[in-house]
């Protein structure tokens, strides 16, 4: 079996993991213990919000089951615990929101030019007493190849199915069949740029909703056909630096749910000063529903507009090798254009990072 | 539909199938073995075609010197022509054994570049595994690996630079000669120093970025955990909204600014009736959006720093190498300049004059 060349191959290695796995930046167990102020926890659309704390616990810890030239395994965890100190009615018990999240994943380097990637994943998230958020069981499973194929660009091939189990009376079963390809340049780890392009199949477990009851009766269930094409750079030069944009375009046999958006994401992180590094993150998205049915009065039409747009703001240092504080500013809106349809939401945050 | 049971349905068998490979942890280390015996093997066939060549040499010169004799004897015969013959056949075989030697030269050198690439790698893992655990067994490997490695010479790395280990004082060196070598090893270890400093400069960026990196992935992990990223999903579903009670005694133009204007699903009336007063409430089915949960697949950003966290093992594991290389060479410059300064003072000279041990 020949031998992988030196300096191509690995990077091909390298992009194949960056390309098959969610990328980590390292392994070993961290955690976060935060206190965030939050202006708009339960997401209310009116006026009449109530602010309040939140306790934060972040568990990360990973690992590299199996690595050499060839093969690499590699198992996260993650675990999130969210504390609400209000209640969401008054007089009501607190609420709180835990996730968790395994992954299993792996490369093999079959020769030179072709690697091929796994993945699989499992996401719980309870919820309890907070109306905006829901509970859900989640598994993902992944297959994916890569292909070397010159002047350090690479192309591959994705498949992906996935399936939520609802644990909460606003939400339904989803079933998602998705597969794609994407074409990588990478001349070095500090520059590489991409464009993704994906397939995806939603299969809802509730009926499609009809623009007017038929003869024939109800079309079955809700399935979605969703398409994403995306572009992304990154750059490290001093500081580090990525963008994409992405457009999704889903069209539905269910009523009111064809979309067209597009997604912007641009994220720039640099060490300032006596050991100060920042980051900052926007993500902004604007959703264009494009069903052609008479304008309903009613907030949140058929022909409606929702925006997203979220801003954070970080400042973190690291105190030694073990301890790390970080204050954050997160700023987001969400939701409807129309009227009162979307929520704001200002939060603040303080915490502290131990490596362990 | 998705349920629970297909969802551990494709965890299953990918858990049980990750698990069979382990072995194959293996296969690198039998690599670096088979490399090192195609090196063996190539340099046997070199001393091989390096002893041909040597026979066909010294055939040669005898060759030479009997065809300048007989050249020198001025009459041409049969066996000077068979000697210049020969002389040809000679000078083809060198040729042949000289292109197979070059090609065996390229060989090893591709294989050496394969081997150092071999070394590099199970160095960089043995640094990850005793950097979790040390461990006697592990260190030691490391040590041999490290070692095999030095052999082989430069290659693809640079800056590798011998410390003149092998420098002696001898009895036989005199004043200015000593001085030369305490100044080679002076600068030997400035050299050294030069390049720890841009080992650390280098070290202290990867550093950095490193952190940069994995800052951004946990923060990125952290808001996908808590759906935090998402944005606003939009469901549309029916319900029922009351557009008036309805008067008994008035007409219901009286109401037409409080009717809702149809839906584009049929308008149902359902009539309710207050008993009491005899009045009717009107409800229609209207369609509203409510928010849900967007099951857009949203990545936030990917951003790796896996390969950056061995580089900086290895660059961590040279940079102690270089201050060792350094403390013994500024180590041996005093030793060599405390024998000179003994020697110009017209102290007694050890009789091997030798410092190195």
């Amino acid at each position: 079996m020949s031998w992988v060349r030196p300096r191509s191959g690995r990077l091909a290695f390298v992009i194949g993991v960056l390309c098959a796995l969610t990328p980590v930046a390292s392994y070993g167990l961290r955690a976060t213990v935060g206190l965030e102020y939050d202006d708009n926890p339960f997401e209310t659309r009116s006026d009449n919000r109530r602010s309040g704390w939140i306790n934060r616990f972040f568990l990360f810890s990973g690992a590299r089951l199996m690595q050499n030239s060839r093969h690499l395994i590699q198992v996260r965890h993650q675990w999130g615990l969210k504390r609400f100190w209000k209640s969401e009615v008054a007089n009501g018990a607190h609420g709180d929101v835990v996730a968790s999240q395994l992954e299993l994943g792996g490369v093999v380097h079959l020769n030179e030019r072709f690697t091929s990637s796994w993945g699989t994943e499992v996401k719980i998230k309870n919820v309890q007493r907070v109306s905006s958020e829901e509970s859900y069981l989640r598994g993902n499973l992944r297959l994916g190849l890569v292909a070397r194929l010159d002047n350090g660009v690479t192309g591959s091939l994705k498949l992906r199915r996935s399936g939520d189990d609802a644990r909460d009376s606003t939400l339904v079963d989803l079933s998602v069949n998705a597969w794609g390809g994407e074409l990588a340049y990478s001349a070095n780890r500090n520059f590489t740029a991409r464009l993704v392009a994906e397939w995806r199949r939603l299969d809802y477990d509730r009926s499609a909703l009809q623009p007017a009851a038929t003869a024939e009766g109800v079309a079955g269930d809700q399935a979605d056909r969703s398409r994403e094409f995306k572009a992304e750079m990154q750059l490290y030069r001093g500081g580090l630096a990525h963008a994409s944009y992405a457009l999704l375009d889903n069209e539905s046999n269910s009523a009111g749910f064809g979309y067209r958006a597009h997604r912007i994401q641009l994220l720039y992180a640099r060490h300032l000063t006596m050991g100060v590094d920042g980051q900052l993150f926007i993500t902004l998205q604007r959703r264009r529903y494009d069903e052609e049915v008479p304008s309903l009065p009613l907030a949140g039409g058929a022909e409606d507009e929702y925006h997203q747009s979220l801003w954070s703001f970080k400042l973190s240092r690291q105190l030694n090798d073990v301890y790390g504080v970080s204050g954050q500013y997160r700023r987001g809106r969400n939701g409807s254009r129309r009227g009162e349809g979307a929520f704001h939401k200002n939060i603040y945050s303080l915490t502290v990072d131990l490596s362990l | 539909m998705a349920s629970s049971d297909k969802i551990l349905g494709m965890i299953v068998p990918l858990i049980v199938a990750a698990l069979l490979p382990i072995a194959a942890a293996e296969a690198d280390v039998q690599e670096v073995h088979r490399l090192e015996s195609q090196l063996k093997d190539l340099a046997a066939a070199k001393d091989s075609l390096l002893m041909q060549r040597s026979q066909v040499v010294e055939a040669a010169d005898s060759l030479s010197v009997r065809i300048d004799s007989m050249k020198a004897e001025g009459i041409p015969t049969e066996g000077l022509h068979q000697a210049l013959r020969f002389s040809l056949v000679l000078e083809q075989k060198l040729v042949d054994i000289d292109g197979r030697f070059e090609a065996l030269m390229v060989e090893e050198d591709a294989h050496q570049d394969r081997l150092r690439l071999a070394y590099d790698w199970e160095i960089g893992a043995l640094i990850q595994q005793l950097a979790q655990a040390p461990d006697r067994g592990l260190l030691q490997q490391l040590v041999i690996y490290q070692e095999a490695r030095e052999g082989l010479g430069d290659g693809l790395e640079s800056g590798r630079m011998r410390f003149g280990e092998a420098m002696k004082i001898s009895a036989d060196d005199s004043p200015d000669e000593i001085g030369q070598k305490v100044d080679l090893m002076e600068d030997i270890a400035a050299r050294l120093l030069r390049e720890g400093r841009q080992n650390a400069e280098r070290l202290e960026r990867l550093k950095v970025e490193h952190r940069l990196r994995f800052q951004f992935s946990l923060f990125a992990t952290e808001i996908r955990l808590f759906d935090e990223h998402l944005p606003e999903g939009r469901v549309l579903v029916r319900v029922e909204r009351s557009v008036g009670i309805v008067d008994r005694g008035k007409s219901e133009a009286d109401f037409v600014d409080d009717a809702a204007p149809p839906s584009f699903a049929e308008t149902e009336e359902v009539g309710a009736t207050d008993g009491a007063a005899g009045n009717r409430i009107d409800v229609s089915e209207v369609l509203v959006a409510q928010s849900e949960l967007s099951r857009q697949q949203v990545t936030v950003g990917v951003i790796a720093a896996d390969d950056l966290a061995l580089e900086i093992q290895k660059l961590k594991a040279r940079q102690m190498e270089i201050r060792q290389l350094e403390a013994v060479a500024r180590e041996r410059a005093e030793a060599f300049r405390a024998h000179l300064r003994e020697l110009l003072d017209g102290g007694s000279i050890p009789a091997s004059g030798s410092t190195d041990e």
